[in-house]
């Protein structure tokens, strides 16, 4: 009798074991710093009980995702967007998510613009876990000690670097460490001068050796030349003393052009938002363009063949929710994926704000727009430009040579 | 074959150890070669694609500058650890104290590549304390962010290693020299020989095994230098300080090619087992004749 009742006990906790986990997510990420801040948002899901796994290393997440994907994935994941996603669609390994889109779209709760991001063939295979702008930092003391104010003109940019470098301090930090950063000027030239063309280059339907690449090329240089920027060599963050954050809340260093995500590091640098620290929006060269902003979207989607796809779909329709959008904002102070839910507050809400009432035309970050296997090369030729910066010619035939491995197979 | 029950017990007594180097050695090598000749991304079915991917190994010209690095890296982090281990184990052994010195040349060895790399991260950076020593001794001219700008960010990441691998070739050399007959030094410092005469006529041609056992080991370590590369520059900028095992690790991981990764890992390998090959035969061949 002593052996059955233990039987059943133990099947009972068996079933009781099996029935909880039945509505368990599994979600992958690589933003171990974020882990308690999604444990907190997943936290007010009522329907879906999660197990939130981070990985401190990006490449074995990325192996780690890539290998389960056809065996046994995770329900949700995070990965990157446009081009970094694409080869999983393709494979048919990720679940359209129109559907979950529609919903929102249609009760005028998300934008259709945000879900550009993660569409191909007008299907939707994410939703966003990061929306970030790419606005330039200043530093306001500086800009107080030396009577400056935010740019309106690309004339009142330059005018204002001569000021800043006629004080002996730097006016635009670069970096290439880590080789990735190497990009962000880049764009940003070429989006300057020529939005549409910069659209049509990361698609290959222009070249890396046209005249608008050139002259991106040669104001980068020329910035260089005059002394406005730095050579590129100093850290991103905090790993170093001299590191360009470090720079940057020092004074030394007066401008700093990096995604809204990095705000926090730049407060934890010792200067204080909204007072000491500020964002504007870049000036357009070419001054007849409309304002524009480079936009970056990080997404989380769906394993097609993850046994608790069911579940996943429920917690990716939780994620769009006002509830979760708010939490994940109050949280992260990244800007809102839900119109309903409110701006975060400080420099980032205003700069959402700004863009969202000034019409910004908002244009994919490089890293996501161009196809994998360029993007990855060309960021180490374009670091040899930082490097050399009379080496643009070749630099520019580099690139092109690269595209045109990647188009004419593809 | 005759098998008896001795000879039965001697198989099962290594069978775990074949079985588990099957798995975790030997079946991962035969994957990694059949690898090479597919079009694997990690994603999709693979295709056989015969040596397309050994053809872009050679001909691709942004593989030059790995190639090349992997040869200064061969050469030099060969060259000056086995030189460095020799000069310290032979100096030491004059010295009082002598085991204290060994400790602490030693210590480096104990220390983690990607430790070791953070650690000269900082060392090596515009600040940092290798700079400020230079500046300190009138050399500031000299002051660079040394790993930055190539080629100085090789030989700056062979001098960190340098520091690291030192202490085993020391000690590799210090049981040499330890195990040397007296007779024959004895006999030649009577014939006048002190020095460097000593050193190079007498005491290298002595340990010549010694040596040929800690440069190819040495070699073997250096071909495939990653984790010192991979945290110091990540084999930038540009690509300027990259090496092979860094390509295959890139190409494999950043850009999932896992075909053409696995073709660069199977080259690595196939020049490691060439020296493994001549270092466990000058070992063996030692073994033999103690």
């Amino acid at each position: 009798m002593r052996k059955l009742t233990s039987i059943l006990i133990g099947l009972t906790f068996l079933f009781s074991a099996n029935f909880s986990l039945a509505g368990d997510v599994q979600l992958y990420h690589d933003k171990a710093g974020w882990q308690d801040w999604w444990i907190e948002t997943f936290d007010l899901d009522s329907n879906n009980s999660y197990e939130i796994t981070p990985f401190a290393d990006t490449s074995s997440f990325q192996a780690t995702v890539r290998q389960s994907l056809r065996a046994d994935p995770p329900g949700l994941f995070t990965w990157w967007a446009g081009y970094r996603m694409k080869d999983m669609v393709d494979a048919g390994l990720v679940e359209d998510l129109s559907p979950i889109w529609d919903k929102y779209i249609a009760a005028g709760q998300v934008s259709p613009d945000l879900a550009k991001a993660f569409q191909f063939d007008g299907k939707t295979y994410a939703v966003p876990s990061l929306i970030a702008f790419w606005p330039m930092y200043y530093n306001k003391l500086v800009y107080a000690e030396l009577g400056l104010s935010e740019p309106k003109t690309w004339e009142e940019l330059e005018s204002n670097f001569e000021k800043i470098k006629a004080s002996g301090r730097t006016p635009v930090g670069q970096t290439i460490e880590g080789r990735w950063p190497a990009f962000i000027w880049f764009e940003e030239f070429l989006i300057r001068s020529d939005p549409d063309f910069y659209e049509d280059l990361v698609e290959g339907r222009a070249k890396y050796t046209d005249p608008q690449v050139e002259e991106a090329f040669l104001t980068w240089k020329s910035w260089m030349d005059k002394g406005w920027m730095d050579d590129g060599s100093a850290a991103f963050g905090f790993t170093t003393g001299d590191s360009m954050n470090n720079s940057f809340s020092k004074g030394e260093v007066v401008h700093m052009l990096v995604g809204t995500w990095f705000a926090s590091t730049v407060t934890g640098g010792g200067i204080k938002e909204g007072d000491e620290w500020g964002y504007f929006v870049l000036p357009n060269k070419n001054a007849s363009l409309p304002p524009s902003v480079i936009f970056e979207a990080g997404p989380i989607m769906v394993a097609k063949n993850a046994k608790d796809k069911d579940a996943a779909l429920d917690a990716i329709d939780f994620w769009m929710s006002e509830a979760a959008s708010a939490k994940w904002t109050e949280l992260m102070f990244f800007p809102p994926h839900n119109l309903n839910a409110a701006l975060p507050g400080g420099e980032v809400g205003d700069l959402v704000k700004e863009i969202n009432e000034g019409g910004y035309r908002q244009i994919n970050r490089y890293w996501e727009a161009t196809p994998t296997e360029i993007c990855e090369a060309a960021v180490d030729e374009i670091s040899k430009f930082v490097l050399d910066p009379t080496s643009y010619k070749d630099v520019m035939e580099n690139l092109q040579t690269l595209a045109d491995n990647y188009w004419s197979n593809n | 074959m005759n098998f008896n029950k001795d000879t039965n017990q001697a198989y099962l007594y290594i069978a775990p150890a074949v079985i588990l180097v099957s798995l975790i050695c030997i079946y991962p090598i035969i994957r990694t070669f059949i690898m090479s000749f597919t079009d694997n991304d990690g994603l999709n079915p693979a295709n056989f694609i015969g040596f397309d991917n050994y053809i872009k190994l050679f001909l691709d010209p942004n593989y030059i500058i790995p190639i090349k690095n992997t040869i200064i890296w061969t050469v030099l982090a060969t060259v000056f650890p086995v030189a460095i281990g020799f000069l310290f184990a032979y100096s030491i052994q004059f010295l009082p104290r002598s085991n204290f010195f060994q400790i602490l040349i030693y210590i480096p060895a104990t220390v983690s590549a990607a430790a070791a790399g953070v650690l000269f991260g900082f060392i090596l950076d515009k600040s940092g304390l290798f700079n400020q020593v230079l500046a300190l001794i009138g050399f500031e001219h000299l002051n660079r962010d040394w790993l930055f700008r190539a080629p100085e960010n090789t030989y700056s990441m062979i001098g960190a290693y340098t520091w690291q691998a030192t202490g085993i070739n020391m000690m590799i050399f210090l049981v040499g020299l330890q195990g040397l007959p007296k007779e024959p030094m004895e006999a030649a410092k009577i014939d006048g020989a002190k020095g460097f005469t000593l050193i190079f006529k007498i005491v290298i041609p002595m340990i010549m095994p010694y040596f040929v056992i800690a440069s190819l080991l040495a070699l073997i370590n250096s071909f495939r230098i990653f984790d010192s590369v991979w945290v110091m520059t990540m084999g930038g900028p540009g690509r300027y300080s990259e090496t092979l095992a860094v390509t295959m690790y890139r190409e494999g991981f950043i850009i999932f090619d896992l075909g053409y990764a696995a073709a660069v890992a199977v080259l690595i390998s196939l020049v490691g087992l060439v020296f493994s090959y001549y270092y466990l035969k000058s070992v063996l061949t030692k073994e033999d004749v103690s």
